[in-house]
């Protein structure tokens, strides 16, 4: 009996009935609507042994494309499907050489060439050249690409704002000319935007990249169904050699206690998004491993100076926050306190001599509240409803109680929250609990987008670009950012750093913070670094 | 008998304007919360770089991609064109086929929904007979107690304590997930026990039954209290009465009453319950849902009112609405069926 | 007529000593009584600040100074337990207010006046009730800033139909009475024969489902808090609490039990109420 394209034969269907006690009339009625077995089954599979490994994510649109955001757990999958130019391990913070095997720079910085690795081959089986790189790239950089789907974010568009021409002179060379100088290319290029797709794919599928992508990474797209999960099955043609594990599957998991119970039962492998109030019980548990993930997040409040104009009363706030509760009660030791300001330890540019600026003395907050004749104002905090956010809004809403300013707090829907925070007009817009990731581990990703004026941070939420002497910061960020050498960079950043705090606070930090990681115990080899900095490179990693 | 059909076909011509109805205030509804996802797609993964106007720019753009820059007339006016045409659109994030999402997400909710009233059923036929024969003594007294209990207990917290004395201390069941990721599945019907049957993989049962039991008994726990109430009032009830009398003076064994009078009268309440309980079992479900990340329409709707996508929420309010609507159609059918004397009415 | 007015009303149930009659029954009016005590009372004798944070984190049982020890953020558990009992009974109480006033005006008004009126205003309610209570109720309440005013609303508004359909068949059932048709030939208006004649004979009946429908709203109104919907820390509030709490599941169990076992208490004692009035003022079972 034929039953669409796949042969069944009457018994397979008859015995398949009888499980359920069914009758043969079913097996007609069946045939007779036209239902169709599904081509692939699982007895056609080869063999494997390596197992699968399972990692719980934020949530899953079933889009997996480099130049639209959707959850980082989609972008999680681009990491392990696509691979760029240069990479970053986040065991080191350098650009290493990835499908680029080598580049020059000119004297005047501005142009770089990049020699391309021979050999590589793609999931799709066409192999790796400089097409694929401009194919790719200019999704991000060229605005009427044909297949950006609706509604992409594109995270390299910056980069394309600088740039005089992309070429390929030949199939194993590619060329960026820039406008002006800019040391953090190779980073920037080993980020999700830079990662390679190729050509051939793109042009088949379109704007429908995203639900078959295509790269040169370790693992290949095998499904993906929207809230629930995406499965990866190990490229064997990898080039750095086939992958331990045979299978990746990426879950969501939105309920924080289900996380925990999940990583316990064995139904999780890893995550990064384990709830922190559960570390210290999963610390004293053998079945799982707690990893000490880099404490790589800045944890801030921006503070909104067309509300609060007055810096004392901005300085009062800064100094007024308990900083080691936040870390003990609303990090459970998951942080530490920002001694480089919003530039956190694991990086270039630390310099643990700006801790004065995050300093907490509640006596000199309370003078400059007095001093200021703000006693007893109202002041207006927001903050997120998700994860540590309501737990530290309450613990700063304490800390500016007792300064003497009186708090309204308002919780929001993390869906929403983007929203107010970019609505200067919104009624709670005087001080917002916010946090950004180091996606990039460099310190232009920290300060250099926290104190750029014309960024969001500076023109939405707090009005940094409003004061005098605010455009500067626009060139002294650029300059500091293409200092080659690395201590005399660190040097005016601290500078910066320092300036900017003094002179308008519109940033406080409250801690830097790590997406803690945390693994079965027979999940080894995992790069959980990476992880904890959502960055998914599990190549190397056997369950 | 064609009052009866007349009756079904006025009860089924009902739903469309029901689901008009439903669509219209969901339409509306998505649309106030706060939140604008063209905003929530233009910043995210990209704020810290893009500059404040790039931001602008983009939201602009997308709201133009989207349609959400159209008047909202308009905008209803295509979404309800677009559903007579049985299309209801993509998802914001990504472009997902909505048909495609919720053919993926119904029947996973079915499974769970109906493997719930079956043991919701099954509890509560069972502790309501035990009340009602035992009427007075301290077993009716308690089993109502639990009976109550357990339809207060929220179904939030029996989710997250099956979790942990089930999952995490005994490890007997999985806690998330409607089937194991190490298993192959390619879905047909994408009713497991369906496609464990035309793809002849009997292996698919047993995992499915152990990913089910978990969410459907907590889902069921919140309804067989009510079903408790209802059984052992009108087993009570339909003691009281004569034929019951009548079959016991004529020496019929008390088995034999129960199954050919007792539970035969009393079985009209309980459809009856049973079609109004599958409202809140399927609110109950999303919630639940969420909490064993278990792939239905519940968890579907969660996520799409999370993301703002418009789309995805209607498209699974319509679905939980349809569902809702045709079960009580079924349900009223029953009791046509099941009372014979209605059908003259 | 006179007969089901003396009989059906509560002073009558009580009267004929009809009302807490068991141990359940008796027991579940003092439960209830005992915590609007505590929701009204408590926070006057409870002194310490439910609020107030402090380094003494996840204190156990019997702590120094606190009772029932403290919360992850140092509160005292105790006070947030009492003063937890507030927003919950208020919710509570209001939206129950509110679902039977629509309720109970809509399905009067649809009883009494049948036709068309009737047949409009109950598939409005046919089609509220098309749709799973608690989405129903999270579309409404996402759609305002989370807080005691759009909890109320939500609820009441998704609980009134179903009390309007009982009210519209007793409604219906009196209007057809002698005593009504006398009082509209002798030229009393609508609005006073609704309030002064058919509201005192349906209110027993009524009343019963009032009640049930109180413990319909108290858990929902938990379930709300949990959800994230519903009070907004740092105001304590048992549904939240249980929800915070579920984070230190493992190492402070009694921060999930403590919340979770009120709300529950209060619930089940709601609902053996509603049964008791129901016994004691609607003996025939009007539903």
């Amino acid at each position: 009996m034929e039953i669409g394209n796949q042969a069944v034969s009457r018994r397979t269907l008859l015995r398949g009935a009888s499980i359920l006690g069914m009758g043969a009339g079913f097996t007609g009625l069946l045939a007779a609507c036209g239902i169709a077995a599904e081509k692939n089954d699982s007895s056609s599979d080869t063999a494997r042994s390596g197992g699968t490994l399972t990692l719980a994510i934020d949530g899953t649109s079933a889009v997996n494309d480099p130049a639209f955001y959707t959850t980082l757990g989609d972008w999680m999958v681009v990491d392990c499907v696509c691979r760029g130019l240069t990479f970053i391990s986040f065991e080191t913070n350098e650009p290493t050489a990835d499908l680029a095997e080598s580049w020059t720079v000119s004297d005047d910085q501005l142009v770089y060439t990049f020699t391309l690795r021979q050999g590589v081959t793609f999931h799709d089986g066409t192999a790796f050249t400089s097409a694929d790189v401009l194919a790719s790239l200019n999704r991000q950089f060229n605005d009427a690409d044909k297949t950006l789907p609706k509604g992409s974010s594109r995270p390299l568009k910056g980069i394309g704002d600088n740039l005089a021409a992309l070429t390929a002179p030949d199939a194993a060379t590619v060329v960026f000319k820039l406008k002006k100088p800019d040391r953090t290319l190779l980073g920037r290029l080993s980020d999700i935007g830079g990662r390679i797709i190729s050509k051939a794919a793109l042009e088949k599928y379109g704007a429908g990249i995203g639900k078959n992508l295509v790269g040169t990474g370790p693992f290949k797209f095998a499904s993906a169904t929207a809230g629930q999960n995406v499965t990866l099955e190990a490229f064997d043609a990898f080039r750095l050699g086939k992958p331990p594990i045979d299978r990746l599957v990426l879950q969501q998991v939105t309920d924080p206690s289900t996380i925990v119970s999940s990583l316990l039962s064995g139904d999780i492998s890893a995550t990064q998004f384990t709830p922190y109030s559960a570390l210290e019980q999963l610390k004293g548990d053998t079945s799982v491993t707690v990893y000490d993930t880099p404490k790589s997040f800045d944890a801030f409040i921006m503070m909104d100076v067309r509300r609060i104009p007055e810096l004392a009363v901005r300085k009062a706030i800064n100094l007024a926050i308990d900083r080691q509760a936040l870390i003990t009660q609303a990090f459970f030791g998951a942080a530490v306190l920002p001694d480089g300001y919003t530039i956190p330890p694991n990086q270039d540019a630390y310099d643990a001599s700006l801790a004065d600026l995050s300093k907490t003395d509640v006596a000199e907050a309370k003078r400059l509240i007095q001093e200021a004749g703000a006693t007893g104002r109202t002041v207006r905090l927001m903050a997120a409803s998700d994860s540590w956010h309501p737990k530290a809004a309450q613990l700063i809403t304490q800390n500016l109680t007792d300064i003497g300013l009186k708090v309204e707090t308002d919780s929001v829907d993390p869906a929403a929250y983007f929203n107010r925070l970019f609505d200067a007009g919104d009624k709670f817009h005087d001080l917002m609990i916010w946090e950004r990731n180091g996606y990039y581990p460099d310190a232009d990703d920290m300060i250099g987008s926290l104190a750029k004026p014309s960024g969001v941070y500076g023109e939405f939420m707090s009005g940094f670009n409003t004061l005098d002497g605010s455009a500067a910061y626009a060139d002294m960020l650029f300059e500091a950012k293409n200092i080659a050498d690395a201590t005399a960079r660190k040097a005016r950043y601290s500078e910066i750093q320092r300036a900017w705090a003094d002179k308008y606070m519109t940033l406080s930090m409250l801690v830097c913070a790590s997406n803690p990681v945390v693994s079965g115990t027979d999940v080894k080899d995992m790069n959980w670094k990476a992880l904890g900095n959502h960055r998914c490179y599990v190549e190397n990693a056997s369950v | 008998m064609t009052g009866t059909w007349w009756l079904v076909v006025k009860r089924l011509a009902a739903v469309p304007l029901v689901l008009l109805a439903l669509s219209t205030m969901v339409f509306v509804a998505v649309r106030t919360l706060p939140g604008s996802p063209a905003t929530g797609l233009a910043a995210g993964g990209s704020s810290g770089t893009s500059s404040a106007a790039d931001i602008t720019a983009n939201t602009a753009k997308i709201n133009a991609a989207l349609g959400l820059d159209k008047p909202l007339p308009e905008q209803y006016a295509t979404f309800l064109g677009d559903v007579v045409h049985l299309d209801l659109g993509s998802s914001f994030y990504g472009g997902n086929d909505i048909t495609g999402l919720l053919g993926d997400a119904l029947p996973a909710t079915i499974e769970l929904t109906v493997a719930a009233m079956l043991i919701a059923v099954l509890i509560g036929m069972l502790t309501g007979i035990l009340a009602a024969l035992r009427r007075g003594t301290w077993i009716d007294t308690a089993t109502r107690a639990i009976g109550t209990v357990s339809f207060s207990l929220p179904w939030f917290a029996l989710g997250v304590l099956g979790i942990v004395v089930f999952g995490v201390w005994l490890r007997w069941l999985p806690v998330i997930g409607r089937l194991p990721n190490a298993l192959d599945y390619h879905p047909l019907t994408n009713f497991v026990l369906l496609d464990a049957i035309l793809q002849d993989r009997p292996e698919l049962i047993w995992p499915w039954l152990q990913h089910l039991i978990m969410p459907a008994t907590t889902l069921a726990l919140s309804m067989a209290g009510f079903i408790t109430r209802i059984v052992r009032a009108s087993v009570l009830e339909v003691l009281g009465d004569d034929f019951v009398r009548t079959a016991r003076m004529k020496g019929l064994s008390p088995g034999a009453i129960l199954r050919r009078h007792v539970l035969r009268n009393s079985s009209l309440p309980i459809v009856t319950v049973l079609g109004l309980q599958f409202g809140s079992l399927l609110g109950g479900s999303v919630v639940t849902e969420t909490v064993f990340s278990y792939p239905g329409v519940g968890n579907l709707l969660v996520n799409g009112i999370l993301q703002r996508d418009y789309p995805i929420v209607q498209g699974a309010a319509l679905a939980i609405a349809l569902l809702f609507t045709l079960v009580n159609v079924v349900v009223d059918l029953l009791y046509l069926a099941l009372d014979p004397r209605l059908r003259k009415a | 007529m006179s007969e089901s007015t003396t009989t059906s009303g509560l002073r009558g149930a009580l009267a004929a000593r009809r009302l807490g009659r068991g141990p359940l029954a008796a027991g579940s009016w003092i439960v209830v009584a005992l915590f609007v005590l505590v929701a009204i009372a408590g926070p006057l004798l409870v002194t310490a600040d439910p609020t107030r944070n402090t380094a003494d984190a996840l204190l156990p049982l019997g702590a120094s100074g606190h009772l029932l020890g403290t919360d992850d953020l140092g509160r005292d558990e105790l006070a947030r337990m009492v003063h937890g009992a507030r927003p919950l009974l208020l919710v509570a109480f209001l939206s129950t207010g509110l679902a039977a006033l629509l309720g109970v005006g809509i399905g009067m008004i649809a009883g009494y006046a049948g036709g068309k009126v009737e047949w409009v205003l109950m598939r409005l309610m046919d089609l509220a009730l098309a749709f799973p209570s608690m989405l129903l109720i999270i579309l409404i309440v996402s759609a305002w800033s989370p807080g005691v005013g759009s909890l109320v609303t939500g609820i009441g508004t998704a609980l009134a139909p179903g009390l309007a359909r009982l009210a519209r068949a007793l409604a219906a059932r009196e209007a057809g009475r002698d005593y009504v048709l006398a009082a509209r030939l002798g030229g009393t208006r609508a609005p006073r024969i609704l309030v002064q004649e058919v509201l005192p004979n349906m209110a027993g009946p009524m009343l019963a489902q009032v009640v049930m429908t109180l413990s319909i709203a108290a858990g929902f109104a938990a379930g709300l808090s949990y959800l994230g919907l519903g009070i907004q820390p740092p105001t304590p509030d048992w549904g939240y609490m249980v929800q915070a709490g579920q984070e230190f599941l493992y190492r402070a169990p009694r921060l999930v039990v403590l919340p979770a076992a009120a709300t529950l208490i209060f619930v089940v004692a709601c609902n053996f109420v509603g049964d008791d009035l129901r016994d004691a003022l609607d003996p025939k079972g009007t539903r």
